[in-house]
């Protein structure tokens, strides 16, 4: 479910990037809050677990495994701001140091299996929980279900995402420039994979280690929503954390359209062609603009060299090649004057 | 007599009762192993990415913060251009970097490549073909001599390699190449505690590279816990577990950590506040800009203007 780098279009994980901007600032400010002084320790030793998590090894029927993803267990035990923290950090690891997922589209996987998962499954093991007791049966089924839904958004998202790439970015004559399937062929393929066997794994899990702490750690069930009351201070109500999701949310909605607008140019850019794809009709002034400016330089390249089309290869085979050993020399001459400079620092 | 000193459920040849040594079958490797071998082998990359960011090289000398913005850069010119020879320009400019910051070539090259063909390899694999995206076809594989329907979609009457498909499947697989090179090298010539600072740059909040840093520290210690966990548990296990049994295991394996994550936490905390945290963070950082990082930022402006340039002149 890690997005790797060139997978989306830029414009597509600049959107999803800058609107995960407000949640983080946001899951700072309320985990200061609630957390206080003990906000950097928790949160780190929770990142840590969120990338710990992905070590252990599930068996599955067939002598495969399986590893969890882990959002839905942090949601519950520490709450959905400090799992979206969590689990960012344990994707921006990943990204760094093993290339699983990418580092331009850590926005992108942040969006699917940090924020969207965390809360999705921490509000559906609240609902489906209630008023029960910590050690009631009620909250394995909940911790269960809060995992299926947790990961199945996630999926779902990833393939969404994905799905829209060919429907926004194509070149003309159908090649694909970033991911090649349609929604239609991604929905099905990644949900059906997530719905059969990672979402149900992903509950049983949630719901065994909720056992578990049912039986041998209670009081880690009991950490989120924060209860202790100290004198004094009056508790923060919930209402002021949810506004800034809200803002979050309502940034990313505007921003959306901008980002499928900007498919691939830079907005304002298009070439006439574009143009003429996107609204039907070429308008009559850009046709004759365009017509003139391409006269005057024909596609970039000297006159009386595109003559045949042999040619207009060598041209640029010549000039690639010329230009790479350009920035072969350029790379040296810099390591060089590096070196230099280290040796006459360092006297 | 030997028979009757060895119980028969030793003898039973389960998950921990394998011989040692080649078998000459390779059976599947339970997930005991497999999660040991897998904290090991996260732990061997930790620490070689470790090393080799303190060789002296060409990139582990450049001012991170200037590393950082030239990288992400460059991951945009690479989002961004969408010619084939492009591309490939763009990985052997990789090649360069790593060459003269003393990456081994080999290394660098493997580390990029044994992972790419099997995940984005295989998930682009299908478009190539005409009946996934419709195209020109390139060159036929079988003739099928009419439509065959399989009920839920429609095979056409000539199966074939599109050559849009097949464009369009080497130039994801090029760039995600590039883009993993990339992210490999700014990794690799850096300390990792220095690069959190320098993420300064695009206004993370102190707070966020604070945790980033205690995150990566405790990373070390939860694997070695995971591991310990599972080496005891395998040294003591004979015989044959369940599936549920193994399941359990590992729920209540995952349930101890995040326990024991949170209680040095709370550990962590005191020890904190014993050693005067106020709650605000802070960080010691001694960057500075040399001649040498102003070249880079203009050295890399223009490799990147030029590669831009090439793809527009290509065409788009």
């Amino acid at each position: 479910m890690h997005i790797p780098d060139g997978f989306l279009s830029p414009s597509s994980m600049g959107t999803l990037g800058l609107g995960m901007i407000p949640v983080w600032l946001a899951a700072a400010a309320k985990t200061a809050k609630s957390l206080k002084i003990r906000q950097v320790p928790l949160l780190s030793l929770g990142a840590a677990f969120a990338f710990v998590i992905q070590m252990f090894n599930v068996p599955l029927p067939n002598g495969t495994t399986l590893h969890p993803l882990g959002a839905a267990l942090i949601a519950i035990v520490l709450g959905p701001w400090a799992a979206t923290i969590g689990v960012t950090i344990a994707l921006v690891i990943q990204a760094l140091f093993f290339g699983d997922g990418g580092v331009a589209a850590i926005g992108a996987n942040s969006f699917n299996m940090a924020f969207a998962s965390s809360f999705v499954s921490y509000y559906t093991y609240k609902i489906i929980s209630g008023k029960s007791a910590l050690t009631s049966k009620r909250r394995l089924a909940a911790g269960a279900v809060a995992g299926f839904a947790g990961l199945n958004v996630a999926a779902l998202l990833t393939a969404v995402e994905l799905g829209i790439q060919p429907l926004l970015f194509s070149a003309a004559d159908g090649k694909a420039l970033f991911f090649p399937y349609s929604l239609a062929q991604t929905i099905p393929f990644i949900s059906i994979a997530h719905i059969l066997i990672g979402g149900p794994l992903e509950g049983i899990v949630t719901a065994l280690v909720i056992a578990y702490l049912q039986k041998a750690n209670l009081p880690m069930l009991a950490l989120y929503p924060p209860r202790t009351r100290i004198a004094g201070e009056a508790v923060q109500p919930a209402i002021s954390g949810l506004k800034k999701v809200w803002w979050g949310l309502g940034v990313l909605i505007i921003l959306s359209p901008i980002g499928l607008l900007a498919s691939g140019t830079a907005w304002g850019e298009w070439s006439p062609e574009e143009l003429k794809n996107m609204i039907g009709y070429l308008p009559k002034g850009i046709g004759e603009a365009a017509g003139s400016r391409f006269n005057f330089l024909p596609d970039y390249s000297l006159p009386g060299w595109e003559t045949t089309l042999f040619q207009t290869a060598t041209g640029y085979i010549i000039s690639a090649l010329v230009g790479l050993a350009l920035i072969f020399l350029a790379v040296f001459l810099f390591s060089k004057f590096q070196a230099k400079g280290e040796k006459t620092g360092g006297r | 007599m030997a028979d009757k000193a060895i119980p028969e459920w030793m003898l039973d040849n389960g998950q921990a009762g394998r011989k040692c040594g080649f078998s000459g079958v390779k059976k599947k490797s339970g997930f005991l192993e497999k999660t040991i071998n897998d904290v090991a082998g996260v732990l061997k990359e930790l620490i070689f990415s470790e090393q080799l960011s303190s060789a002296k090289g060409m990139l582990q000398n450049i001012d991170l913060r200037v590393k950082l913005i030239t990288t992400v850069f460059l991951l945009l010119v690479t989002a961004g251009v969408r010619n084939i020879p492009t591309l490939a320009g763009l990985y052997l400019f990789t090649l360069m970097l790593a060459y003269f910051s003393q990456v081994p070539l080999g290394f660098f090259v493997k580390r990029v490549w044994v992972f790419i063909p099997f995940f984005t390899g295989i998930v682009v694999l299908p478009s190539i073909f005409n009946f996934v995206r419709a195209g020109d076809p390139l060159f036929n594989i079988i003739n099928l001599g009419e439509p065959v329907n399989l009920g839920f979609f429609k095979l056409p009457t000539v199966i074939a390699v599109t050559k849009q498909g097949l464009a369009g499947a080497v130039l994801i697989i090029l760039r995600v190449g590039v883009s993993v090179s990339l992210a490999v090298l700014l990794t690799i010539t850096s300390k990792w505690e220095e690069l959190l600072k320098a993420l300064r740059v695009f206004f993370i909040p102190k707070i966020f590279i604070m945790v980033l840093g205690m995150t990566y520290r405790y990373i070390f210690l939860l694997l070695t816990v995971i591991t310990d966990m599972f080496v005891a548990r395998k040294s003591r296990t004979i015989g044959v577990n369940s599936l549920r049994e193994n399941r359990k295991f590992v729920s209540a394996g995952i349930a101890n950590v995040f326990g024991k994550a949170y209680f040095l936490s709370e550990e962590i905390h005191d020890a904190m506040i014993a050693r005067g945290y106020t709650g605000e963070a802070k960080i010691i950082n001694n960057f500075k800009i040399k001649a040498q990082d102003v070249i880079w930022i203009f050295l890399i402006l223009v490799v990147g203007i030029i590669f831009w340039g090439g793809d527009l002149i290509l065409g788009r």
